[in-house]
């Protein structure tokens, strides 16, 4: 039994209901992250850290660091609207570790290792979360030796960030509208066509943006979830709905244990969303199970 | 940042200990400048912050670590989210711990102290209705701290 992003069961061998799932989930990329303080000085953790993973990931890229993100809740908090930045920033980077494939990717920076899964070109089969989950701790536990050979302090992880990139495509001759319409579970929002005198509406493109907390029983906030559709044009695929979902929060400690159930909860949070905003039509064609 | 002087000693009372800490006045922002308008209080906010992020370990004589730029980042953003028109911007000052003391001073209207350690590990400090003075400690939930906030708001618009 596979899930939307998974193999079945929660993962945790706890009495977790089953998830969803789905034998051909649209799942193009996952994304597991940790952020932490950044480690200082950095710049020759990169060589110990390839010198770790070097047989499985033995290519290398460069790309620009990704911003630190914290989630916090407040009554005046409005989600969208934060940018952080210093004024001036000693400049890091981010180091991309990939398999010869490209399906398996580790990107790393000062503050943050980030385990993905990717599929290249349209192909490739998503090893489903449990053995990404497996992965990034075999990657964490790869840096914190690194980090221990070059007499680095242990990092201190102030937040997780579990994402999920779907990939929904249109058929021959559907627009984006309808496609909206068939894929979501609120179609009429894109079917309104009000009369105009001597004018008419064609909707030529359609999205939307969910923002969620995530409460624990007692009610108090421990993450936020973010579900974003837009109208895509994807190499090799074509038209796309491409629907990302990211789950982030500080982890209630930071042993690997209380890690990996947050990320879980992640995972968790992502499938259910999942399969209730999207319709009974899409889950037939990827093959619901559960 | 070689050339900080330190030029007042301030001190917080707290239900467990007294505090006292050093304060580069360098570092404060100017006493006119008011949060009427948020991008010139970001601004300044974050080259305080960029200043305080670029001081060396043992900036204080005694040791004191290095502030880390997630701690800046989270302090920024702390701030940022607990903007309201009216409140005079905080000021900002080291701690010897590696962490953040930010004060929020309206005059007659009220103070109160935010002490920063790390991202989510943080303290407000203020004046309960009895007198005593409280610390609450905050992690990812800060709507104590937003509460606070619009209070001192609310009486910043009475007596203005």
């Amino acid at each position: 039994m596979a899930h939307a992003d998974g193999s079945g069961f929660a993962g945790d061998g706890s009495a977790r209901s089953l998830l969803p799932s789905y034998r051909e989930p649209p799942v193009t990329e996952v994304a597991l992250a940790l952020q932490f303080s950044e480690i200082s000085p950095f710049s020759t953790i990169y060589g110990a850290y390839h010198n770790e993973v070097r047989s499985v990931l033995p290519l290398i890229e460069e790309q620009d660091p990704i911003p630190p993100k914290f989630e916090t809740f407040a009554d005046l908090y409005s989600p969208e609207s934060f940018s952080i930045e210093l004024v001036e920033r000693v400049p890091s980077r981010r180091v991309w570790f990939l398999s010869p494939d490209k399906h398996r990717l580790v990107q790393l920076q000062p503050d943050r290792i980030i385990q993905n899964w990717r599929k290249r070109e349209g192909a490739g089969v998503y090893p489903r979360f449990d053995a990404v989950l497996g992965e990034l701790f075999e990657s964490f536990t790869c840096l914190k030796r690194a980090l221990r050979e070059q007499g680095l302090q242990a990092v201190q992880v102030n937040q997780c960030e579990v994402s999920y990139f779907n990939d929904i495509p249109l058929f021959d001759d559907e627009s984006f509208p309808q496609a909206f319409q068939r894929a979501f579970v609120w179609p009429e929002l894109t079917r309104f066509q009000p009369s105009l005198d001597g004018h008419t509406l064609t909707p030529e493109g359609s999205a939307f943006n969910i923002i969620c907390r995530v409460l624990d029983g007692s009610g108090e906030a421990k993450a936020r979830l973010y579900a974003t559709a837009q109208s895509a044009r994807v190499d090799h695929v074509g038209r796309v709905i491409r629907l990302t979902m990211v789950f982030r929060g500080p982890p209630p400690g930071n042993d690997d244990g209380q890690l990996r159930e947050f990320l879980l909860l992640g995972r968790e949070t992502i499938v259910r969303v999942f399969t209730d905003i999207t319709s009974e039509e899409c889950h037939k064609l990827w093959q619901r199970e559960a | 940042m070689g050339d900080v002087t330190f030029m007042e000693q301030r001190s917080v009372s707290t239900s467990s200990e007294r505090r006292r800490y050093s304060i580069p006045r360098v570092f404060q922002i100017a006493d006119d400048l008011t949060s009427n308008n948020l991008n010139m209080c970001l601004h300044a906010v974050r080259k305080r912050l960029t200043a305080l992020s670029h001081m060396n370990e043992g900036w204080d004589g005694y040791g004191a670590p290095k502030i880390s730029t997630s701690t800046c980042l989270f302090a920024q953003q702390i701030i940022q989210q607990m903007w309201r028109e009216g409140v005079p911007a905080p000021d900002i000052s080291p701690l010897s711990s590696g962490g953040f003391m930010i004060e929020w001073n309206t005059g007659r209207s009220g103070e109160f102290v935010l002490e920063i350690e790390s991202p989510y590990r943080m303290s407000m400090i203020y004046d309960a209705e009895n007198g005593e003075t409280e610390e609450v400690h905050l992690g990812a939930d800060l709507s104590p701290l937003s509460r606070r906030i619009e209070e001192l708001a609310a009486k910043a618009a009475v007596a203005a």
